[in-house]
Formats: structure tokens, sequence, C-alpha cells
């Protein structure tokens, strides 16, 4: 847009200019050539009389002595023809083709008064003639040379003035349409950044308020609807964790409450009927920390877009070290492990630094939900963390030999609430891998699920460094 | 023992109430963090919650560290790490989430209580399930098993008994092995853990509380 705009304006900058530059150049010629032709046009008309004296009182000396001075005066050549004599003076050779014809055209009382238009360069002499005699006869004819180099000399200087004064002007007015392109294009520029901002990361900085008035009331909207939309988003985001909050209040007591009862219910019938209450009431807890750690992550990971849209210089490089943290996450995880008689496997120790920039504690929050995954959905198989290094990136593998899943539903694993059908029968939120899946992206990693061969599922967060 | 419950919401509080009397425990409640300052005096241990109405749990925890060294049990529905690590680094014995279990309530009571009659008079025996510890003789058995245990090792699990139950933080276990909370010894922190854990035999004696520190469970599931 930028060069169309440009180049529509340069264009007519430079109509404008070269018309500008052909008037005053026609017109300065036009005046240098009418001031040369009245003065040599006088001229032609004094020897024109003073020819007729001559001719009158058949003495030629005065003419000639006229003659004579005005090419002293004028290095200009002047021949007057009569019937019977030529006179002469200056250097105007009386064989040249033009001279001829003016002599004929004289001849037949055609006189040649008018200079043609100068041109800055080209032939300096031109002719003047015209006939003299009484009124009833022509006697002679009269020719004078017109020196044009002066005149053609001034005319170049005005064209040369003419020339730096367009280049000048066109260079300006050529500025001038880039200042205002660019006036008008900036705001619509940082507009379009900023709208493309918005869709990939929900964030949007502060528009400047400048540019024409319409851009500026359009950056006004657009600002406006943005926090509108950043607001929302928030609001949503604290609703839900908000409500996850309040409710712990109420959840906190009912267990407690319900605790209480299956003390005093200790036999009789009644503790069989309050088993029920305290499954749904784990359900509940469950469920509850689920949506508040998505909520967080969720947050989190609009945090981490914000940053990388201002610029990846300014993230607080937290760095983690994945080995040590997947340790950790194992021994954490042994308890549970031993309990369903799952075989937790530290796979080959990495070779050279494995460090990546990523909050440690949320690292460790990733690899504990993975591992507890697999724990649960791989009940007696054998769990294998490996840490590996690969061109520029870190790969933290958390691997099964369970059930896995299948191609078409490991996709939809990370969608919130989702569970696979087949695993109904295990307690579960369907929150876990969508809890790892934004925190992993909040950190600039990714998570990856894939099959393992002959069945099991391998998650795979991959951090690039 | 007399529990002092500072909590704003009702349901919570009779909850909490009828829960700590089932353990023989008395207990007043008060509704906001100003009566909890006045009131501290009379109670051994305090129930404290962060959401207050008149100021927030934690500069209620600052101020009451100022003037007592009594017990003090966060018991909140907040549970991002921050809180939780910035509660305890202000002097809590132990940080709970809403919603808890009874039993589990009722365990961390004793264990924070067991922890400072200890601190009163102390004892060279420690017992915490199967383990017992002979602090006089530098010995450690689990179920009548001895525990052969490097001098560091046994420092390591003997602290975390003694905390009975409650956080030891990574920079306290660091204080009290090294003499020094921020050393750079952090990586053979862990070493030392890995091999304690190793001899106890049974994954779960030694938990992990993520970016915090560590709490030993005297019977692990």
């Amino acid at each position: 847009m930028r060069v169309r705009v440009l180049g529509v304006l340069g264009i007519l900058s430079l109509l404008l200019v070269l018309g500008l530059a052909y008037s005053l150049l026609s017109a300065g010629s036009r005046e240098l050539t009418q001031e040369l032709q009245i003065n040599r046009v006088a001229s032609l008309n004094r020897l024109a009389q003073v020819a007729t004296e001559a001719a009158a009182s058949n003495d030629w000396t005065v003419l000639q002595t006229e003659m004579d001075s005005y090419s002293n005066l004028y290095g200009e050549g002047i021949l007057v023809h009569t019937q019977d004599r030529a006179l002469a003076s200056g250097a105007l050779d009386p064989n040249r083709a033009d001279v001829k014809d003016a002599f004929f055209n004289a001849s037949l009382n055609l006189s040649l008064t008018s200079v043609e238009p100068l041109w800055p360069f080209g032939p300096s002499s031109r002719l003047v003639s015209r006939s003299f005699g009484s009124a009833n006869q022509v006697l002679g004819e009269v020719v004078l040379e017109v020196n044009t180099a002066a005149a053609q000399a001034k005319l170049r200087t005005l064209w040369l003035l003419v020339i730096v004064a367009a280049v000048i002007l066109e260079a300006g007015l050529l500025l001038l349409a880039a200042r205002v392109t660019g006036w008008v294009l900036r705001p619509i520029h940082r507009l379009n950044s900023a709208v493309l901002e918005l869709e990939a990361t929900g964030f949007m900085q502060q528009l400047p308020q400048d540019g024409p008035p319409e851009l500026r009331e359009l950056s006004r909207s657009l600002t406006t609807m943005a926090a509108a939309v950043q607001e929302s988003l928030d609001q949503q985001r604290q609703l839900i964790a908000d409500t996850s909050h309040q409710l712990r209040n109420p959840v906190a007591a009912l267990r407690l409450r319900a605790d209480l009862l299956q003390l005093q219910l200790s036999d009789g019938p009644g503790r069989e009927g309050i088993q029920p209450v305290l499954a749904e009431l784990d359900r509940v807890e469950g469920l509850l920390d689920g949506v508040l750690t998505l909520a967080t992550a969720e947050n989190r990971l609009s945090e981490g877009q914000a940053r990388q849209a201002v610029g990846p210089s300014s993230s607080a490089g937290a760095r983690a070290n994945p080995a040590l943290i997947a340790q950790e996450e194992l021994e954490r995880a042994g308890a549970a492990a031993a309990l369903n008689g799952t075989t937790l496997v530290w796979g080959p120790e990495p070779a050279g630094d494995v460090d990546l920039d990523c909050n440690p504690l949320e690292l460790a929050q990733m690899v504990g939900e993975l591992l507890g995954n697999a724990i649960k959905y791989a009940a007696g198989g054998t769990v294998e963390v490996s840490v590996a290094a690969g061109p520029g990136e870190v790969r933290l593998d958390v691997s099964d030999d369970g059930p896995g899943l299948p191609a078409e539903q490991l996709a939809s694993a990370v969608a919130r609430f989702w569970r696979a059908p087949q695993h109904r029968g295990i307690a579960g939120t369907g929150l876990g891998m969508t809890i790892v899946d934004r925190l992993a992206r909040a950190n600039g990693g990714e998570l990856v699920l894939a099959a393992v061969h002959p069945h099991g599922l391998r998650a795979r967060l991959v951090f690039p460094r | 023992m007399d529990l002092l419950i500072v909590e704003d919401d009702d349901a919570v509080a009779s909850a909490l109430l009828a829960a700590v009397s089932s353990a023989g425990h008395k207990a007043e409640r008060v509704f906001r963090g100003s009566d909890a300052l006045l009131q501290h005096r009379k109670a051994a241990m305090i129930l404290l919650d962060l959401g207050l109405p008149d100021m927030d749990g934690l500069e209620v925890l600052r101020k009451l560290r100022q003037v007592t060294l009594n017990p003090v049990i966060i018991l909140t529905a907040r549970d991002d790490e921050r809180s939780v690590i910035r509660g305890l680094r202000l002097g809590a014995d132990d940080y709970l989430i809403k919603p808890v279990k009874l039993n589990e309530l009722l365990a961390r009571i004793e264990a924070v209580a067991r922890r400072m009659g200890r601190a009163a008079a102390p004892s060279s025996e420690l017992t915490a399930g199967d383990v017992t510890i002979s602090l006089d003789h530098r010995t450690a058995e689990v179920a009548g098993r001895a525990l052969s245990l490097t001098p560091t090792e046994f420092e390591l699990l003997a602290l975390l008994v003694k905390h009975g139950g409650s956080i030891a933080t990574r920079e306290q276990i660091m204080d009290a092995l090294w003499g020094d909370a921020f050393a750079a010894a952090s990586r053979s922190l862990d070493v030392h853990l890995t091999g304690l854990r190793a001899k106890l035999g049974r994954p779960g004696y030694i938990v992990n509380v993520r970016g915090v520190g560590y709490r030993f469970e005297a019977n692990p599931p």
C-alpha cells in the first residue's frame, strides 16, 4: 500500500514540476527571442531606409559606412543586393543556401522579419531580410545575419536554473509525500499488528493515538474492544477461580462433618451408608483442585503469551534442571506406585547440561501429574521417565506399557474434562492432561502424546533451549 | 489442649469446633484477625484461616510471631505455592489446605503439639510409627530392624522425626546439618535424602513437599 500511494503521489508531483518547468522555460525563450527580433528588425528597417536613400541618390558610400560600422559593432554580417550591385559587410557568406533563399524571397517582396524561437543549443546564426524601394518598385534586398549566441547563453543559464530548481522541488515534494504516507499508514500498520497480536495471545498493548482523526478514532475503538475482550476473558477466569475458591469452605465443612459422622457411626448399618457420601466428597474435592489448578495454569498461559508478545528478552529466566526434578517426582510417586504394584524406572542418565527455561515448581507439577496418570492407567506395569537433549530442545518423556490410547483419542486427551470412554471406571477428573498442556505452553514448551509399541502411552514434554 | 480457631466462615468454624472437640480438645473461635491477636494468650495452639474480613491471615501470623512462639497451623483455601511457602517462612508450623480430612487434621494437630512438647522437655528416645530413634546411642530402628546410617543421615532422620509430622523446610534442614541455611550443598542434601530413603526401605516415610521442604510421615500408606 505504501508503494502504491507513494507511486501515485510521485507521478502527480512529477507532472506538476514538469509543467511548471515547461511553462517557465518557454516563457523565457519567448521573451529572449522577442527581444532579439524587435532589436534586429529595427536595425533591418533602418538599413533598408538608408539603402533606399542611397538608391535614390545613387551614393552608396553612406550605406557602406553604415553597414561596416554595424558589422564591426555587433559582429553580424549584412548583405545588400540591388539590381546592379552587391554590398557586403561582416562575415556572411552570400553563397549559403538560406542566404540565397532569403534574397529570393525578398526579391518577391516577402520579408523575413520573425526569428524562430530560440533553443539553448543548436545553430547560432539566423537571418532576417526584407526588400527596399519605393512604394511601386522594389529596388533591392537587405539580408541581416542575427547572431543568437549571447541569447542562447542566457537561455542556457535559465535552463540550468530551472532544472536545478525543478529537481529540488521534486525531491521536496517526494519527501513530503513520503511523510504524509507514513503519517497515514503508520497507525494502520500498528492497528494491524495489534490485531494480529490480540488474535494470537488474547492480549493487546495500549495503542498510541496519532495519525489522521479517523484512524485515531479507529484505534481508540479497537483499544476499547480489546480491553473489553480481555476483561471478559479475565472475568471468566476469575469467576472460575473465585467460585472454586469459595466452594472450598463449604466442602471443607462438609468433609469434616461427614468424617465426624463416620466416626460416630463407628458400628452399625449407618457406617455402610456413609461410604458413598465420602467417595463422592473425594470426587468433589478432586474436581475442585483440578479446576483451580487449571484456572491458575490458564492464567499463567496468558501471562506467558503476553510476555512472549512483548519480546523474548523480557522473559524472567527461571532455570530448571529436568533430571533433578524428574528424580524428585519419581521419589514422591514411589509410594503410590508401590501401592498398585507399578514399577518406576529412571531412564538413562542424560548426557551433558539439560537445564531449560521453565518455572521449576511448574515443571515438577507437570511431571508429577504425568507420573500420577501413568501409575493410574498403567497400574501394575512399568513407567519409565527419561530426559534427553536434542538439537535446540530438551525432551522429558514419561512412558508406560499400559493399554495406552488409540490414535484418534490422543488428540482429544488434552481437552478439558475429556476422559477416555474405556477408563470411565477409574476415578479421575479429566483435567490432568489439560493442566500439563497449559503449563507446558505457558513455559514455552509443549506436550506431545504418542503411542508406544506394542502398547502404552508416551507423554513427552518438549522445551526449546 | 486449648485451641484458638480463627475462621470467618461459620459453617467451617462450627465443623472445626466439633472436629477438635471429638478428639478431646477445647476450642474457642474468633471471627477477625484483630480478635486473634487479642485472645491468642489463652490458647496453646492456633488454627488460622488466611482469608479474614479485617486483615490478611499472613499479616496476623507475622504479628503473632512477634509476641508468641505458640504453634500456629494455617488452614486455608489458598493453595498456591507462593502462599504455602510464605506461610511456612513466616513461622507457621504447618499448612493445611481446605478441604482437609478429619483424621489428617487431628494427626497434624497432634504432630505439632508433640513437637512442641519435645522442644520443652528433650527426650533421648524418639518414636514415630515404626521408627524408633535413640539420640544417646545414635541408633535408629524400623520395626525392630536396626538401620546402619551415616552420621549425616542420622541427623537428617532425627531432625525430620523431631518435627513430628510437620514440615521441615530445606533451609531448616541445611541449617541444622551444615550450619548454613543457604549453603550450596543443596545437591548433597538430595544425595543424603536418597540414601536415607533407601535404608528406610519403604517409600513414603519422607514426603517431599514441593517447593518447601520435607515432612516425616509416621504411617505411610
